[in-house]
């Protein structure tokens, strides 16, 4: 099978595949779904490195409990129901212990994060760039301050863009909540960044 | 006619296009009039703009090579579950924290009562408190005399102390 057709398929047509034992399908669905679930992990719990193993914990869970995906639900709706609930662990056990602060200092996104986001643009102008990187650290300190639940409302609706649907399904709740919560989260933002306007 | 509370609320759904045509226009006329809701819209698309803007990072490049090999670990056989800690049941946990709670509840409880017991015994043993007429008549109270024969007090030593002692925590 040709990369190209692996790329048209859907996702429950690749995990369909990997039920079978197609290591193909479970690598393009690693593709797929790295980069936005690395963002809704880190973005939960403020810490891109811990995040990373939490990814891989994720992807480790579909490898061993695969078979115990029915197609009830959207594929996408059930890997991020996983990743929540490692994030939500993660948080659960880091109040526990008491370890670390989610917003001590940097917010793990911080300029001195040697991780890049994107090259630099030679276009660009390096004051507008500094203050868009200030106001997005910002933003990110913000959410972090959020309650559990209206961080995750929030970053599942307004940064990964998911259906309010899909988050209702994600997070077991009613549509209605889904929707009262993302605007009590957006008026609490709102609220908290007023001095950026 | 729609309240401010219900723009709000499908504020983002009208944005969308998600409203029938008679609904769009009630919102579009109560957005021209309403002061409070044209800030709302104008905070809120600034917010959205912000927020659809923050940066996705990618996972690094050694990320895939791990994962493949824990894959190949767990196909072999050999791969270690988690750590102990991950691992240990989070019923145990609360168990042993509930456990160390009621111990150190318990120990300060005894020290407590222990110390509760000296200071009674302390109290039952110091004498009431004398006058300065008591001390300037010389009358001594038998109670006192009795605790500083015990005590093996000389009676002027222990007297003098008991007056400057008085004196010291009266000014």
């Amino acid at each position: 099978m040709t990369l190209e057709e692996q790329i048209k398929k859907t996702d429950e047509e690749l995990i369909r595949e990997l039920q079978n034992g197609s290591k193909d399908a479970f690598d393009e669905l690693v593709e797929r779904f790295s980069a936005p679930l690395l963002n809704f992990i880190a973005r939960m719990i403020g810490d891109y490195t811990i995040a990373e193993d939490l990814l891989q914990e994720t992807f480790i869970r579909l490898w061993v409990k695969k078979d115990s995906y029915r197609e009830i639900a959207k594929f996408s709706t059930w890997l991020y129901t996983v990743a929540g609930n490692l994030a939500k662990s993660e948080l659960r056990r880091r109040r526990f212990r008491r370890m670390l602060p989610l917003s001590s200092g940097s917010s793990g996104f911080g300029e001195d994060d040697d991780r890049c986001f994107d090259l630099p643009d030679p276009n660009s102008d390096p004051e507008k760039d500094h203050e868009r990187r200030n106001i997005q650290r910002r933003l990110d300190e913000e959410i972090s301050k959020l309650p559990v639940v209206f961080k995750e409302i929030i970053i599942l609706r307004d940064i990964q863009e998911l259906s309010y649907e899909e988050i209702s399904t994600i997070l077991k709740i009613p549509l209605g909540t889904v929707k009262s919560r993302v605007n009590r989260a957006r008026g609490r933002l709102q609220e908290s960044l007023k001095d950026l306007r | 006619m729609v309240t401010c509370e219900r723009f709000e609320q499908d504020y983002e759904a009208w944005r969308k296009g998600e409203l029938t045509t008679e609904e769009s226009d009630v919102f579009q006329k109560h957005l021209d009039t309403c002061n409070n809701c044209q800030h709302f819209a104008e905070s809120f698309s600034t917010l959205r703009q912000y927020l659809v803007a923050m940066p996705q990072q990618e996972p690094s490049v050694r990320f895939k090579y791990q994962l493949n090999r824990k894959i190949n670990d767990i196909n072999t056989g050999d791969y270690k579950e988690r750590s102990f800690v991950n691992v240990f049941p989070r019923w145990a946990a609360v168990g042993a924290g509930i456990a160390t709670g009621f111990t150190l509840a318990l120990v300060v409880i005894i020290l407590n009562i222990d110390s509760g017991t000296n200071n009674t015994q302390m109290m039952a043993d110091k004498p009431k408190a004398e006058s300065h007429e008591q001390f300037a008549s010389n009358e001594i109270p038998d109670s006192t005399v009795q605790n500083s024969d015990t005590m093996n007090v000389p009676e002027s030593n222990y007297r003098l102390d008991k007056y400057s002692q008085a004196v010291s925590s009266e000014y």
